[in-house]
């Protein structure tokens, strides 16, 4: 449980308390960037330890209800690297694009990898310039044999294999600030460390050298309210969950939580309360179905004696049609 | 624990700095004519800061990369040298038998190694540091703070000009390519690197302090992209405040060089509020000098070396 909070003096924002420090070291003595919360002023020990505790034992009902029709992908923002590529949150609808534009010339352009990588590219590099509208993800995307130019993000990497080995094998070993994990072919995981949140995911072809890892930290959670749309990257078979920081403005025992989504056809969708001083810790698990179009999600969360601060996971499962999150509020009642 | 700088500062993710405890209380506790508080160092022209005694002496002839660390990603040889990690990389990247692989890769898995090795050193001497390299065209290289705008080799090398662009895209800012420099806003400390250009690839690197190292005691290896050698920042940090700094800076050179400073604020990074140059020798030396103000408070340090030297920050002090 929870034995501190980071209180942080910052010139011209005044006193900022946060669940977690900017760096830390782990068990190897390597420095690695937690993903940290900012916490609500009124945060305390007692919200963050009895708080949290209680919120375990709720349980919530989510109310969908469908407002209008799926959201334009306009509405997304542009990539920074590829502005002149259209927007989209399907990878895979962009590999042709990138095919006209640079068509393989097995010089300098090579193989499929590296335009399934520039796709995957400008998806994640959207998706992160929406997220960190208030909040920080860092990705990357590329080919972790060589040149293994994965390093935009800081402490999730892939060891450096030939791709056809990690086809045979099902696998491909992915490094944590935690340890290293396995990540399946053809797939992708969201993983919680106590304070850490990265993802990986991997697309590699028993005939190639090449392969396609895609990488993101949170580095900085998605603080609430959020007002403007943050989309679900569709990489492959992986689509990215969005993290949440679900922050109450202000403290009280109960507060009604309201977001609007919107997806391409109807699909289960898993949302999650995680533990604000322990994310390996699930507080609260549920899925519910959106229809296509957009829908807005409403729930009441009651906890004693306030309710904390917690990450919230959505997830889109299946087959991944959700195209974005429009928004995100908590109110107290 | 105190820092100058919101972490995400218009939009953009910031490289902020540690503050010392006393900063921005000190003004209460020192007569009002001390001013020794951070606003007041913001406020100071270049006259009235100082540097005097600056003085270089050689504490070894020989110059070694000892104490650096590699990139963790594979076992390539600890080097700073650009032909050595290159041609480690020709054996790595199987471009004559892999037709996935192509000769530019060669080049930017040097870097990548070469880049993530000095993220690792900065990390260790307790801060963070960001870096990507890759091809800027397809797939693209961002660090997550900035990013090379994805255009052709050929096109950039007809402009002269390659474009860095800030993460949220709002702005932009152009790099002689082939070639490298520094990208500093008011609250961004980097460094960025166009080379290897081919028709449609080339090589781009980028470099962004998160966190600032106050005062490192571990080496840091300054970065080297074939010709270009990069700057490190690193926090100036005093113990209390004070009219006058004492600063050390340990320094590995290749070659005999002239190093450039600049002193800029925590306030404003783009605001410079002294620099000097400072010859030193080849092999292990000790920079010295003074700092003398009405009052001293923290400040971010950017150290220049030669384009085209190896050099190494072994260390950094500032007594008080």
């Amino acid at each position: 449980m929870v034995d501190r909070i980071i209180t942080e003096r910052v010139a011209g924002a005044g006193k900022v308390l946060f669940n977690n420090p900017l760096t830390k070291l782990n068990s190897n003595g390597i420095r690695y960037r937690p993903a940290r919360m900012r916490l609500p002023s009124w945060a305390d020990y007692n919200v963050m330890t009895e708080g949290v505790d209680d919120i375990a034992s709720t349980s919530i009902t989510l109310e969908v209800e469908r407002i209008s029709e799926r959201r334009p992908l306009a509405t997304l923002l542009d990539s920074p690297l590829f502005p002149r590529v259209r927007k989209e949150y399907r990878a895979a609808n962009l590999v042709e694009d990138f095919l006209d534009e640079a068509p393989t010339n097995d010089t300098e352009i090579v193989d499929e990898w590296m335009h399934k990588a520039a796709a995957d590219a400008a998806v994640l590099s959207g998706w992160a310039t929406e997220y960190n509208r208030n909040s920080f993800v860092e990705v990357d995307s590329g080919d972790p044999t060589n040149p293994h130019s994965l390093i935009g993000v800081d402490d999730f990497s892939f060891d450096h294999e030939v791709g056809r080995q990690v086809a045979s094998r099902g696998n491909a070993r992915f490094n944590t600030p935690e340890g290293q994990v396995e990540v399946n072919n053809n797939s992708g995981d969201l993983l919680f460390g106590p304070d850490s949140i990265g993802a990986g995911a991997v697309d590699a072809n028993s005939g190639s050298y090449q392969w396609n890892g895609k990488v993101a930290q949170f580095k900085d959670i998605a603080e609430t309210p959020i007002e403007e749309p943050v989309r679900f990257p569709k990489l492959n078979n992986f689509s990215m969950p969005n993290v949440i920081n679900q922050a109450p403005k202000e403290e009280s025992e109960q507060q009604k939580v309201s977001f609007n989504i919107s997806s391409d056809a109807q699909q289960d969708v898993r949302f999650a309360f995680r533990n604000p001083n322990d994310y390996t810790e699930t507080l609260l698990d549920n899925t519910m179905t959106v229809p296509e179009g957009t829908s807005q999600v409403n729930f009441e969360v009651a906890a004693q004696p306030a309710v904390p601060p917690v990450a919230t996971e959505i997830e889109p499962l299946g087959d991944g049609n959700v195209q974005q999150m429009e928004s995100y509020s908590v109110e107290a009642q | 624990m105190k820092f100058n700088i919101d972490r995400r500062s218009a939009g953009v993710e910031a490289s902020r700095m540690k503050l010392p405890d006393w900063a921005g209380r000190a003004q209460k506790m020192l007569p009002g004519s001390a001013g020794t508080v951070i606003d007041k160092i913001s406020g100071l022209d270049e006259d009235e800061l100082r540097v005097r005694g600056l003085s270089t002496n050689q504490d070894s002839s020989s110059f070694d990369s000892s104490g650096l660390m590699g990139s963790g990603l594979y076992d390539e040889p600890v080097s700073l040298d650009s032909n050595t990690l290159r041609d480690w990389a020709r054996g790595e990247v199987p471009v004559e038998d892999e037709p996935d692989c192509a000769d530019w890769m060669v080049p930017v898995q040097a870097q990548v190694v070469h880049m993530k090795a000095r993220a690792n050193e900065y990390d260790r001497a307790g801060s963070s540091l960001s870096v990507a390299a890759g091809d800027p065209y397809v797939p693209g290289v961002s660090n997550g703070k900035m990013a090379f705008s994805s255009e052709e080799a050929s096109t950039i090398q007809d402009r002269g000009t390659a474009t860095i662009i800030t993460a949220d895209g709002r702005e932009t800012m152009s790099l002689e390519a082939p070639g490298a420099d520094t990208v500093i806003t008011p609250n961004h400390l980097g460094w960025a690197s166009a080379t290897n250009f081919q028709e449609q690839q080339f090589a781009g690197t980028v470099m962004s302090v998160e966190e600032l190292t106050n005062n490192p005691s571990e080496p840091i290896g300054f970065p080297k992209i074939e010709g270009n050698t990069g700057p490190l920042f690193v926090g100036h940090s005093p113990s209390r405040p004070s009219i006058i700094n004492r600063t050390s800076v340990g320094i590995k050179s290749s070659t005999a060089q002239t190093l450039d400073f600049k002193l800029r604020s925590t306030r404003n990074y783009e605001r410079v509020l002294r620099q000097f140059s400072q010859d030193v020798p080849k092999g292990k030396s000790t920079v010295d000098f003074r700092l003398l103000a009405a009052g001293i408070s923290p400040m971010a340090m950017e150290i220049n070396p030669e384009d085209g030297t190896k050099a190494v920050l072994t260390d950094y002090s500032v007594f008080p």
